[in-house]
Protein backbone atom coordinates (compact mmCIF):
# COMPACT_ATOMS: atom_id res chain seq x y z
CA UNK A 1 0.00 0.00 0.00
CA UNK A 2 1.14 3.48 -0.81
CA UNK A 3 0.78 5.51 2.32
CA UNK A 4 3.82 7.75 1.90
CA UNK A 5 4.02 10.69 -0.45
CA UNK A 6 6.79 10.02 -2.95
CA UNK A 7 8.48 12.79 -4.90
CA UNK A 8 9.12 10.66 -8.00
CA UNK A 9 5.48 9.54 -8.25
CA UNK A 10 4.44 10.54 -11.84
CA UNK A 11 0.74 11.02 -11.04
CA UNK A 12 1.56 13.40 -8.19
CA UNK A 13 4.01 15.32 -10.41
CA UNK A 14 1.31 15.87 -13.06
CA UNK A 15 -1.27 16.79 -10.41
CA UNK A 16 0.93 19.30 -8.63
CA UNK A 17 2.22 20.81 -11.88
CA UNK A 18 -1.40 21.46 -12.85
CA UNK A 19 -2.04 22.85 -9.36
CA UNK A 20 0.94 25.19 -9.67
CA UNK A 21 -0.30 26.37 -13.07
CA UNK A 22 -3.75 27.13 -11.63
CA UNK A 23 -2.24 29.07 -8.69
CA UNK A 24 -0.09 31.05 -11.15
CA UNK A 25 -3.16 31.82 -13.25
CA UNK A 26 -5.12 32.96 -10.17
CA UNK A 27 -2.31 35.14 -8.81
CA UNK A 28 -0.96 36.56 -12.11
CA UNK A 29 -3.40 39.49 -12.56
CA UNK A 30 -2.98 40.57 -8.92
CA UNK A 31 0.82 40.48 -9.10
CA UNK A 32 0.82 42.29 -12.45
CA UNK A 33 -1.41 45.06 -11.06
CA UNK A 34 1.04 45.75 -8.24
CA UNK A 35 4.01 45.73 -10.67
CA UNK A 36 2.13 47.98 -13.06
CA UNK A 37 1.35 50.55 -10.36
CA UNK A 38 5.08 51.47 -10.38
CA UNK A 39 5.36 51.42 -14.18
CA UNK A 40 6.37 54.69 -15.89
CA UNK A 41 4.66 53.57 -19.12
CA UNK A 42 1.13 54.94 -19.50
CA UNK A 43 0.07 51.85 -21.43
CA UNK A 44 1.39 49.39 -18.87
CA UNK A 45 4.16 48.22 -21.21
CA UNK A 46 6.15 45.15 -20.20
CA UNK A 47 9.00 45.08 -19.25
CA UNK A 48 8.47 48.39 -17.39
CA UNK A 49 10.77 51.14 -18.73
CA UNK A 50 11.12 52.77 -15.30
CA UNK A 51 9.95 53.07 -11.70
CA UNK A 52 7.60 55.80 -10.42
CA UNK A 53 5.23 56.60 -7.57
CA UNK A 54 3.35 59.17 -9.66
CA UNK A 55 0.31 56.94 -10.15
CA UNK A 56 -0.20 56.74 -6.40
CA UNK A 57 -0.02 60.54 -6.14
CA UNK A 58 -2.43 60.75 -9.06
CA UNK A 59 -4.87 58.29 -7.48
CA UNK A 60 -4.80 59.96 -4.08
CA UNK A 61 -4.80 63.63 -5.08
CA UNK A 62 -5.75 64.12 -8.75
CA UNK A 63 -8.89 62.04 -9.29
CA UNK A 64 -11.58 63.43 -6.94
CA UNK A 65 -13.95 60.53 -7.67
CA UNK A 66 -11.59 58.08 -5.99
CA UNK A 67 -11.48 60.07 -2.76
CA UNK A 68 -15.23 60.76 -2.74
CA UNK A 69 -15.82 57.11 -3.68
CA UNK A 70 -13.65 55.87 -0.84
CA UNK A 71 -15.50 58.02 1.73
CA UNK A 72 -18.91 56.94 0.39
CA UNK A 73 -17.87 53.28 0.24
CA UNK A 74 -16.68 53.35 3.85
CA UNK A 75 -19.92 54.98 5.04
CA UNK A 76 -22.11 52.57 3.06
CA UNK A 77 -20.08 49.50 4.06
CA UNK A 78 -20.10 50.43 7.77
CA UNK A 79 -23.82 51.29 7.89
CA UNK A 80 -25.00 48.33 5.80
CA UNK A 81 -22.79 45.93 7.80
CA UNK A 82 -24.31 47.21 11.04
CA UNK A 83 -27.87 46.74 9.67
CA UNK A 84 -27.32 43.31 8.10
CA UNK A 85 -25.39 41.87 11.07
CA UNK A 86 -27.95 43.09 13.62
CA UNK A 87 -30.93 41.81 11.64
CA UNK A 88 -29.05 38.66 10.59
CA UNK A 89 -28.07 37.63 14.14
CA UNK A 90 -31.68 37.96 15.36
CA UNK A 91 -33.07 36.08 12.35
CA UNK A 92 -30.45 33.31 12.53
CA UNK A 93 -31.21 32.84 16.23
CA UNK A 94 -34.92 32.38 15.50
CA UNK A 95 -34.22 30.02 12.59
CA UNK A 96 -31.84 27.72 14.52
CA UNK A 97 -33.29 27.81 18.06
CA UNK A 98 -37.07 27.66 17.49
CA UNK A 99 -39.28 25.17 15.71
CA UNK A 100 -42.29 26.62 13.94
CA UNK A 101 -44.43 25.67 10.99
CA UNK A 102 -43.37 28.32 8.45
CA UNK A 103 -39.66 28.08 9.28
CA UNK A 104 -38.46 26.81 5.89
CA UNK A 105 -40.63 29.34 4.05
CA UNK A 106 -39.21 32.20 6.13
CA UNK A 107 -35.67 30.93 5.55
CA UNK A 108 -36.25 30.76 1.79
CA UNK A 109 -37.63 34.31 1.69
CA UNK A 110 -34.65 35.66 3.64
CA UNK A 111 -32.17 33.82 1.37
CA UNK A 112 -33.94 35.03 -1.80
CA UNK A 113 -31.60 37.99 -2.55
CA UNK A 114 -28.77 35.46 -2.93
CA UNK A 115 -30.46 33.40 -5.63
CA UNK A 116 -31.50 36.09 -8.06
CA UNK A 117 -29.06 37.60 -10.58
CA UNK A 118 -27.56 40.67 -8.90
CA UNK A 119 -27.85 42.74 -12.07
CA UNK A 120 -31.62 42.10 -11.96
CA UNK A 121 -31.75 43.08 -8.28
CA UNK A 122 -29.94 46.30 -9.26
CA UNK A 123 -32.39 47.12 -12.07
CA UNK A 124 -35.41 46.37 -9.85
CA UNK A 125 -34.14 48.48 -6.93
CA UNK A 126 -33.33 51.33 -9.34
CA UNK A 127 -36.97 51.50 -10.45
CA UNK A 128 -38.25 51.21 -6.87
CA UNK A 129 -35.97 53.93 -5.44
CA UNK A 130 -36.98 56.38 -8.18
CA UNK A 131 -40.64 55.80 -7.29
CA UNK A 132 -40.13 56.39 -3.56
CA UNK A 133 -37.74 59.36 -4.18
CA UNK A 134 -34.73 57.70 -2.55
CA UNK A 135 -32.78 57.43 -5.82
CA UNK A 136 -29.33 59.02 -5.53
CA UNK A 137 -29.17 58.87 -1.71
CA UNK A 138 -26.64 56.96 0.39
CA UNK A 139 -29.65 55.49 2.23
CA UNK A 140 -30.67 53.61 -0.91
CA UNK A 141 -27.17 52.11 -1.16
CA UNK A 142 -27.09 51.19 2.55
CA UNK A 143 -30.49 49.45 2.38
CA UNK A 144 -29.59 47.59 -0.84
CA UNK A 145 -26.24 46.35 0.48
CA UNK A 146 -27.85 45.28 3.78
CA UNK A 147 -30.44 43.31 1.77
CA UNK A 148 -27.75 41.60 -0.34
CA UNK A 149 -25.57 40.73 2.69
CA UNK A 150 -28.36 39.36 4.87
CA UNK A 151 -28.19 35.78 3.45
CA UNK A 152 -24.43 35.59 4.08
CA UNK A 153 -24.77 36.82 7.67
CA UNK A 154 -27.60 34.38 8.39
CA UNK A 155 -25.55 31.47 6.96
CA UNK A 156 -22.44 32.27 9.05
CA UNK A 157 -24.34 32.94 12.30
CA UNK A 158 -26.58 29.86 11.90
CA UNK A 159 -23.44 27.72 11.42
CA UNK A 160 -21.90 29.20 14.57
CA UNK A 161 -25.09 28.72 16.61
CA UNK A 162 -24.96 25.01 15.71
CA UNK A 163 -21.45 24.72 17.19
CA UNK A 164 -22.67 25.12 20.76
CA UNK A 165 -25.50 23.33 22.48
CA UNK A 166 -28.76 25.12 23.38
CA UNK A 167 -28.45 23.39 26.77
CA UNK A 168 -26.31 26.28 28.02
CA UNK A 169 -29.13 28.67 27.22
CA UNK A 170 -31.67 26.33 28.83
CA UNK A 171 -29.49 26.12 31.95
CA UNK A 172 -29.39 29.93 32.21
CA UNK A 173 -33.17 30.07 31.88
CA UNK A 174 -33.59 27.35 34.52
CA UNK A 175 -31.44 29.44 36.85
CA UNK A 176 -33.88 32.31 36.45
CA UNK A 177 -32.44 34.48 33.66
CA UNK A 178 -35.04 35.78 31.23
CA UNK A 179 -34.78 35.32 27.43
CA UNK A 180 -33.15 38.67 26.79
CA UNK A 181 -30.53 38.30 29.53
CA UNK A 182 -29.74 34.75 28.35
CA UNK A 183 -29.29 36.02 24.79
CA UNK A 184 -26.86 38.77 25.83
CA UNK A 185 -24.92 36.84 28.49
CA UNK A 186 -24.81 33.30 27.05
CA UNK A 187 -25.63 33.34 23.33
CA UNK A 188 -23.76 36.44 22.12
CA UNK A 189 -20.42 35.68 23.87
CA UNK A 190 -20.50 32.17 22.41
CA UNK A 191 -20.99 33.33 18.83
CA UNK A 192 -18.66 36.36 19.02
CA UNK A 193 -16.19 34.98 16.44
CA UNK A 194 -19.04 34.15 14.07
CA UNK A 195 -20.35 37.70 14.48
CA UNK A 196 -16.88 39.11 13.77
CA UNK A 197 -16.52 36.87 10.72
CA UNK A 198 -19.96 37.90 9.44
CA UNK A 199 -19.00 41.55 10.01
CA UNK A 200 -15.78 41.20 8.00
CA UNK A 201 -17.62 39.34 5.24
CA UNK A 202 -20.49 41.85 5.04
CA UNK A 203 -18.06 44.79 5.05
CA UNK A 204 -15.95 43.33 2.23
CA UNK A 205 -18.99 42.34 0.16
CA UNK A 206 -20.43 45.84 0.49
CA UNK A 207 -17.08 47.53 -0.12
CA UNK A 208 -16.62 45.54 -3.38
CA UNK A 209 -20.27 45.66 -4.55
CA UNK A 210 -20.61 46.63 -8.24
CA UNK A 211 -23.64 45.08 -9.95
CA UNK A 212 -26.26 46.77 -7.78
CA UNK A 213 -24.38 49.98 -6.87
CA UNK A 214 -23.90 50.69 -10.57
CA UNK A 215 -27.65 51.36 -10.91
CA UNK A 216 -27.99 53.34 -7.69
CA UNK A 217 -24.87 55.53 -7.45
CA UNK A 218 -25.05 59.09 -8.79
CA UNK A 219 -22.11 61.54 -9.06
CA UNK A 220 -22.46 62.61 -5.40
CA UNK A 221 -23.03 59.10 -4.06
CA UNK A 222 -20.44 57.30 -6.23
CA UNK A 223 -18.69 54.37 -4.49
CA UNK A 224 -15.05 53.37 -4.99
CA UNK A 225 -15.71 50.27 -7.18
CA UNK A 226 -18.06 52.32 -9.38
CA UNK A 227 -15.49 55.10 -9.71
CA UNK A 228 -12.94 52.44 -10.70
CA UNK A 229 -15.37 50.80 -13.12
CA UNK A 230 -16.08 54.13 -14.86
CA UNK A 231 -12.36 54.98 -14.92
CA UNK A 232 -11.53 51.62 -16.56
CA UNK A 233 -14.19 52.19 -19.21
CA UNK A 234 -12.56 55.50 -20.17
CA UNK A 235 -8.84 55.31 -19.37
CA UNK A 236 -6.19 52.61 -19.22
CA UNK A 237 -3.33 54.34 -17.36
CA UNK A 238 -1.82 52.82 -14.16
CA UNK A 239 -3.67 55.28 -11.85
CA UNK A 240 -6.14 52.46 -11.51
CA UNK A 241 -3.31 50.03 -10.77
CA UNK A 242 -2.35 52.24 -7.81
CA UNK A 243 -5.91 52.22 -6.43
CA UNK A 244 -6.21 48.48 -7.14
CA UNK A 245 -2.88 47.78 -5.37
CA UNK A 246 -4.13 49.55 -2.26
CA UNK A 247 -7.33 47.46 -2.43
CA UNK A 248 -5.28 44.25 -2.81
CA UNK A 249 -3.28 45.26 0.28
CA UNK A 250 -6.57 45.81 2.12
CA UNK A 251 -7.85 42.39 0.93
CA UNK A 252 -4.66 40.71 2.16
CA UNK A 253 -5.19 42.19 5.64
CA UNK A 254 -8.82 41.06 5.58
CA UNK A 255 -7.71 37.54 4.58
CA UNK A 256 -5.44 37.36 7.65
CA UNK A 257 -8.26 38.47 9.96
CA UNK A 258 -10.71 36.03 8.33
CA UNK A 259 -8.32 33.06 8.72
CA UNK A 260 -7.80 33.90 12.39
CA UNK A 261 -11.57 34.15 12.94
CA UNK A 262 -12.30 30.91 11.06
CA UNK A 263 -9.83 28.96 13.20
CA UNK A 264 -10.98 30.58 16.44
CA UNK A 265 -14.71 30.05 15.77
CA UNK A 266 -14.15 26.42 14.59
CA UNK A 267 -17.19 26.88 12.37
CA UNK A 268 -15.55 26.06 9.03
CA UNK A 269 -16.92 22.52 9.35
CA UNK A 270 -20.50 23.75 9.70
CA UNK A 271 -20.66 26.19 6.78
CA UNK B 1 -43.13 28.47 25.97
CA UNK B 2 -46.76 29.27 25.30
CA UNK B 3 -48.03 29.58 21.74
CA UNK B 4 -48.62 33.33 22.14
CA UNK B 5 -45.23 33.99 23.69
CA UNK B 6 -43.48 32.03 20.92
CA UNK B 7 -45.29 34.07 18.31
CA UNK B 8 -44.27 37.33 19.96
CA UNK B 9 -40.62 36.22 20.28
CA UNK B 10 -40.48 35.11 16.64
CA UNK B 11 -41.97 38.38 15.40
CA UNK B 12 -39.40 40.28 17.46
CA UNK B 13 -36.49 38.23 16.12
CA UNK B 14 -37.51 37.73 12.50
CA UNK B 15 -39.60 40.85 11.95
CA UNK B 16 -36.77 43.30 11.14
CA UNK B 17 -35.03 41.00 8.63
CA UNK B 18 -38.36 40.03 7.10
CA UNK B 19 -39.34 43.71 6.81
CA UNK B 20 -36.11 44.52 4.94
CA UNK B 21 -36.62 41.73 2.40
CA UNK B 22 -40.39 42.16 2.03
CA UNK B 23 -40.32 45.93 2.16
CA UNK B 24 -37.57 46.35 -0.42
CA UNK B 25 -36.99 43.25 -2.47
CA UNK B 26 -40.53 42.01 -3.01
CA UNK B 27 -41.99 45.42 -4.08
CA UNK B 28 -38.97 46.02 -6.32
CA UNK B 29 -39.64 42.77 -8.16
CA UNK B 30 -43.39 43.47 -8.29
CA UNK B 31 -42.73 46.89 -9.85
CA UNK B 32 -40.38 45.29 -12.36
CA UNK B 33 -43.14 42.88 -13.35
CA UNK B 34 -45.59 45.76 -13.74
CA UNK B 35 -43.23 48.03 -15.72
CA UNK B 36 -42.42 45.17 -18.11
CA UNK B 37 -45.96 45.51 -19.54
CA UNK B 38 -45.67 49.28 -20.12
CA UNK B 39 -45.06 51.18 -23.32
CA UNK B 40 -41.74 52.88 -24.09
CA UNK B 41 -41.88 56.00 -26.27
CA UNK B 42 -40.09 59.32 -26.53
CA UNK B 43 -37.20 58.38 -24.26
CA UNK B 44 -39.33 57.38 -21.26
CA UNK B 45 -41.90 54.80 -20.31
CA UNK B 46 -45.66 55.50 -20.31
CA UNK B 47 -48.03 53.83 -17.88
CA UNK B 48 -50.22 52.19 -20.52
CA UNK B 49 -50.17 48.43 -20.74
CA UNK B 50 -49.17 47.37 -24.26
CA UNK B 51 -46.73 44.45 -23.76
CA UNK B 52 -44.63 46.22 -26.40
CA UNK B 53 -41.32 45.18 -24.79
CA UNK B 54 -42.31 41.50 -24.74
CA UNK B 55 -43.04 41.57 -28.47
CA UNK B 56 -39.84 43.52 -29.05
CA UNK B 57 -37.72 41.04 -27.10
CA UNK B 58 -39.18 37.76 -28.31
CA UNK B 59 -39.72 38.95 -31.88
CA UNK B 60 -36.19 40.20 -32.59
CA UNK B 61 -33.49 37.76 -33.82
CA UNK B 62 -30.86 40.16 -32.39
CA UNK B 63 -31.83 39.06 -28.88
CA UNK B 64 -31.63 35.38 -29.83
CA UNK B 65 -28.05 36.08 -30.84
CA UNK B 66 -27.38 37.63 -27.41
CA UNK B 67 -29.00 34.72 -25.56
CA UNK B 68 -26.92 32.35 -27.70
CA UNK B 69 -23.78 34.28 -26.83
CA UNK B 70 -24.66 34.13 -23.11
CA UNK B 71 -24.94 30.34 -23.38
CA UNK B 72 -21.71 30.06 -25.37
CA UNK B 73 -19.82 32.08 -22.74
CA UNK B 74 -21.47 30.08 -19.93
CA UNK B 75 -20.75 26.65 -21.43
CA UNK B 76 -17.14 27.49 -22.40
CA UNK B 77 -16.32 28.93 -18.97
CA UNK B 78 -18.00 26.08 -17.08
CA UNK B 79 -16.12 23.44 -19.11
CA UNK B 80 -12.74 25.14 -18.51
CA UNK B 81 -13.55 25.71 -14.82
CA UNK B 82 -14.35 22.01 -14.30
CA UNK B 83 -11.20 20.97 -16.15
CA UNK B 84 -9.06 23.23 -13.94
CA UNK B 85 -11.16 23.07 -10.79
CA UNK B 86 -11.30 19.31 -10.25
CA UNK B 87 -7.51 18.77 -10.22
CA UNK B 88 -7.17 21.88 -8.02
CA UNK B 89 -9.65 20.55 -5.46
CA UNK B 90 -8.07 17.10 -5.66
CA UNK B 91 -4.56 18.51 -5.14
CA UNK B 92 -5.81 20.43 -2.08
CA UNK B 93 -6.88 17.13 -0.48
CA UNK B 94 -3.41 15.64 -1.11
CA UNK B 95 -1.36 18.30 0.67
CA UNK B 96 -0.16 16.91 4.00
CA UNK B 97 1.86 19.74 5.59
CA UNK B 98 -0.50 22.08 7.52
CA UNK B 99 1.25 25.34 6.63
CA UNK B 100 1.45 24.43 2.91
CA UNK B 101 -2.24 23.56 3.02
CA UNK B 102 -3.12 26.90 4.62
CA UNK B 103 -1.07 28.85 2.05
CA UNK B 104 -2.69 26.86 -0.79
CA UNK B 105 -6.19 27.56 0.53
CA UNK B 106 -5.39 31.27 0.79
CA UNK B 107 -3.96 31.37 -2.75
CA UNK B 108 -6.96 29.55 -4.25
CA UNK B 109 -9.68 31.51 -2.45
CA UNK B 110 -8.11 34.94 -1.88
CA UNK B 111 -9.12 36.29 -5.33
CA UNK B 112 -12.66 36.33 -3.87
CA UNK B 113 -11.62 39.11 -1.51
CA UNK B 114 -10.52 41.48 -4.26
CA UNK B 115 -13.04 43.52 -6.20
CA UNK B 116 -14.22 42.12 -9.51
CA UNK B 117 -13.24 45.45 -11.12
CA UNK B 118 -9.68 45.02 -9.82
CA UNK B 119 -9.45 41.53 -11.30
CA UNK B 120 -10.90 42.56 -14.68
CA UNK B 121 -8.40 45.44 -14.77
CA UNK B 122 -5.61 42.95 -13.97
CA UNK B 123 -6.52 41.01 -17.10
CA UNK B 124 -6.53 44.20 -19.15
CA UNK B 125 -2.93 44.82 -18.02
CA UNK B 126 -1.87 41.21 -18.46
CA UNK B 127 -3.36 40.70 -21.93
CA UNK B 128 -2.90 44.12 -23.55
CA UNK B 129 -0.91 44.44 -26.80
CA UNK B 130 2.15 45.71 -24.90
CA UNK B 131 1.49 43.52 -21.83
CA UNK B 132 3.44 40.62 -20.40
CA UNK B 133 1.55 37.82 -22.22
CA UNK B 134 2.32 39.29 -25.63
CA UNK B 135 5.89 40.03 -24.55
CA UNK B 136 6.40 36.36 -23.62
CA UNK B 137 4.75 35.14 -26.83
CA UNK B 138 6.97 37.45 -28.92
CA UNK B 139 10.13 36.52 -27.00
CA UNK B 140 9.47 32.81 -27.49
CA UNK B 141 8.81 33.50 -31.21
CA UNK B 142 5.40 31.89 -30.94
CA UNK B 143 3.96 34.96 -32.68
CA UNK B 144 5.53 37.64 -34.90
CA UNK B 145 3.30 40.55 -33.87
CA UNK B 146 1.17 41.14 -30.75
CA UNK B 147 -2.05 39.12 -30.69
CA UNK B 148 -5.39 40.60 -29.68
CA UNK B 149 -6.25 38.88 -26.41
CA UNK B 150 -8.70 41.36 -24.93
CA UNK B 151 -11.90 42.99 -26.20
CA UNK B 152 -12.93 39.66 -27.71
CA UNK B 153 -14.27 36.23 -26.69
CA UNK B 154 -10.84 35.01 -25.46
CA UNK B 155 -10.48 37.95 -23.07
CA UNK B 156 -13.98 37.48 -21.64
CA UNK B 157 -13.43 33.75 -21.08
CA UNK B 158 -9.97 34.22 -19.47
CA UNK B 159 -11.33 36.89 -17.12
CA UNK B 160 -14.54 35.03 -16.28
CA UNK B 161 -12.82 31.71 -15.57
CA UNK B 162 -10.58 33.60 -13.15
CA UNK B 163 -13.65 34.98 -11.38
CA UNK B 164 -15.54 31.65 -11.39
CA UNK B 165 -12.81 29.14 -10.50
CA UNK B 166 -13.00 29.48 -6.67
CA UNK B 167 -16.76 28.84 -6.93
CA UNK B 168 -16.04 25.66 -8.94
CA UNK B 169 -13.35 24.40 -6.57
CA UNK B 170 -15.33 24.90 -3.36
CA UNK B 171 -18.27 22.46 -3.91
CA UNK B 172 -15.93 19.76 -5.31
CA UNK B 173 -13.50 20.23 -2.43
CA UNK B 174 -16.22 20.01 0.23
CA UNK B 175 -17.29 16.60 -1.14
CA UNK B 176 -13.73 15.30 -1.59
CA UNK B 177 -12.68 16.10 2.00
CA UNK B 178 -15.68 14.18 3.33
CA UNK B 179 -14.89 10.99 1.36
CA UNK B 180 -14.04 8.10 3.66
CA UNK B 181 -10.37 7.12 2.99
CA UNK B 182 -11.28 3.54 3.97
CA UNK B 183 -13.17 3.19 0.67
CA UNK B 184 -10.02 3.94 -1.34
CA UNK B 185 -7.97 1.59 0.81
CA UNK B 186 -10.57 -1.13 0.29
CA UNK B 187 -10.33 -0.67 -3.50
CA UNK B 188 -6.53 -0.91 -3.27
CA UNK B 189 -6.76 -4.03 -1.12
CA UNK B 190 -9.03 -5.61 -3.71
CA UNK B 191 -6.29 -5.11 -6.30
CA UNK B 192 -7.29 -1.85 -8.00
CA UNK B 193 -4.42 0.40 -9.05
CA UNK B 194 -4.54 4.15 -8.33
CA UNK B 195 -6.12 5.06 -11.67
CA UNK B 196 -8.81 2.41 -11.27
CA UNK B 197 -9.45 3.49 -7.68
CA UNK B 198 -9.81 7.09 -8.79
CA UNK B 199 -12.18 6.28 -11.67
CA UNK B 200 -14.37 3.77 -9.85
CA UNK B 201 -14.40 5.19 -6.32
CA UNK B 202 -13.29 8.83 -6.01
CA UNK B 203 -14.68 10.17 -9.30
CA UNK B 204 -18.04 8.43 -8.84
CA UNK B 205 -18.48 9.47 -5.22
CA UNK B 206 -17.51 13.07 -5.90
CA UNK B 207 -20.20 13.41 -8.57
CA UNK B 208 -22.58 15.40 -6.29
CA UNK B 209 -19.79 17.97 -5.79
CA UNK B 210 -19.10 18.17 -9.52
CA UNK B 211 -22.81 18.60 -10.15
CA UNK B 212 -23.13 21.43 -7.61
CA UNK B 213 -20.00 23.08 -9.02
CA UNK B 214 -21.30 22.87 -12.61
CA UNK B 215 -24.65 24.37 -11.68
CA UNK B 216 -23.19 27.21 -9.61
CA UNK B 217 -20.46 28.03 -12.16
CA UNK B 218 -22.83 28.10 -15.12
CA UNK B 219 -25.45 30.24 -13.34
CA UNK B 220 -22.81 32.72 -12.15
CA UNK B 221 -21.33 32.80 -15.67
CA UNK B 222 -24.57 33.69 -17.48
CA UNK B 223 -25.36 36.33 -14.84
CA UNK B 224 -21.91 38.00 -14.91
CA UNK B 225 -21.80 41.64 -15.95
CA UNK B 226 -18.56 43.43 -15.06
CA UNK B 227 -16.11 41.04 -16.74
CA UNK B 228 -17.85 40.86 -20.15
CA UNK B 229 -18.44 44.62 -20.02
CA UNK B 230 -14.78 45.52 -19.35
CA UNK B 231 -13.05 42.72 -21.30
CA UNK B 232 -15.55 42.23 -24.13
CA UNK B 233 -14.97 45.62 -25.72
CA UNK B 234 -18.52 45.62 -27.09
CA UNK B 235 -17.79 42.59 -29.28
CA UNK B 236 -19.09 40.08 -26.75
CA UNK B 237 -22.51 41.18 -25.51
CA UNK B 238 -24.40 39.05 -23.01
CA UNK B 239 -27.85 39.46 -21.48
CA UNK B 240 -26.82 41.29 -18.23
CA UNK B 241 -25.09 43.97 -20.35
CA UNK B 242 -28.31 44.45 -22.31
CA UNK B 243 -30.21 45.04 -19.05
CA UNK B 244 -27.67 47.67 -17.96
CA UNK B 245 -27.66 49.25 -21.42
CA UNK B 246 -31.46 49.57 -21.46
CA UNK B 247 -31.56 51.06 -17.96
CA UNK B 248 -29.02 53.73 -18.95
CA UNK B 249 -31.23 54.79 -21.89
CA UNK B 250 -34.25 54.57 -19.53
CA UNK B 251 -35.93 51.86 -21.61
CA UNK B 252 -37.12 50.33 -18.35
CA UNK B 253 -39.83 48.08 -19.90
CA UNK B 254 -37.25 46.31 -22.07
CA UNK B 255 -34.78 46.03 -19.17
CA UNK B 256 -37.63 44.59 -17.07
CA UNK B 257 -38.55 41.98 -19.70
CA UNK B 258 -34.90 40.95 -20.03
CA UNK B 259 -34.56 40.81 -16.22
CA UNK B 260 -37.60 38.57 -15.94
CA UNK B 261 -36.25 36.40 -18.74
CA UNK B 262 -32.90 36.08 -16.90
CA UNK B 263 -34.70 35.12 -13.66
CA UNK B 264 -36.82 32.55 -15.53
CA UNK B 265 -33.72 31.17 -17.27
CA UNK B 266 -31.83 30.89 -13.94
CA UNK B 267 -34.75 29.13 -12.25
CA UNK B 268 -35.38 26.83 -15.25
CA UNK B 269 -31.74 25.74 -15.44
CA UNK B 270 -31.56 25.18 -11.67
CA UNK B 271 -34.82 23.18 -11.67
CA UNK B 272 -34.01 21.14 -14.79
CA UNK B 273 -30.52 20.23 -13.59
CA UNK B 274 -31.82 19.31 -10.13
CA UNK B 275 -34.40 17.05 -11.78
CA UNK B 276 -31.78 15.36 -13.97
CA UNK B 277 -29.49 14.99 -10.96
CA UNK B 278 -32.13 13.24 -8.84
CA UNK B 279 -32.94 10.92 -11.78
CA UNK B 280 -29.29 9.90 -12.27
CA UNK B 281 -28.75 9.45 -8.53
CA UNK B 282 -31.77 7.17 -8.25
CA UNK B 283 -30.84 5.11 -11.31
CA UNK B 284 -27.25 4.69 -10.12
CA UNK B 285 -28.48 3.49 -6.74
CA UNK B 286 -31.12 1.16 -8.20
Amino acid sequence: MKTHFRVADPISIVLFTAFGAVITYLMAPLVLIVLNSFNTSTYGAFPPPGFTLDWYANALFQVPDFRLGLVNSLIVAAASTFVSVTLGVLAAYALTRYRFRQRETVRTVLMLPLFLPSIVVGAALFVLFILVSLYGTLTSLVLSHALLNLPFVITVISANLKTFSPQYEEAAMDLGANGIRTFFEITLPNIRFGIMLATVLAFVLSFDQVDVSLFLARPQTITLPIAMFKYTENYQDPTLAAVASLMILFAALVALVAIWLLTRSRLSTYL
Amino acid sequence: MSERNLKRTLIGLLGPAFALVCGLFVPALAILLLVSTFNFAGGRYQTDVTFQAYRGFFGDPFYYHIIGQSFLVGITCTAICLLLGYPTAYALTKIRRPYLLLISYVLVFSPLLTSIVVRAYGWLVLLSDSGITNWVLLRLHIVDSPVRLIFNFTGVVLGLVHFLLPFTVFPILSVLVRLDPALREAAADLGANRVQTFLHVTAKLSFPGVFAATQLTFLLAINAFVTPQLLGGGRVVVLPQQIYQNITVLNVPMAAVQSLFLIALTCAIAAASNFLFSRTRLSSLG
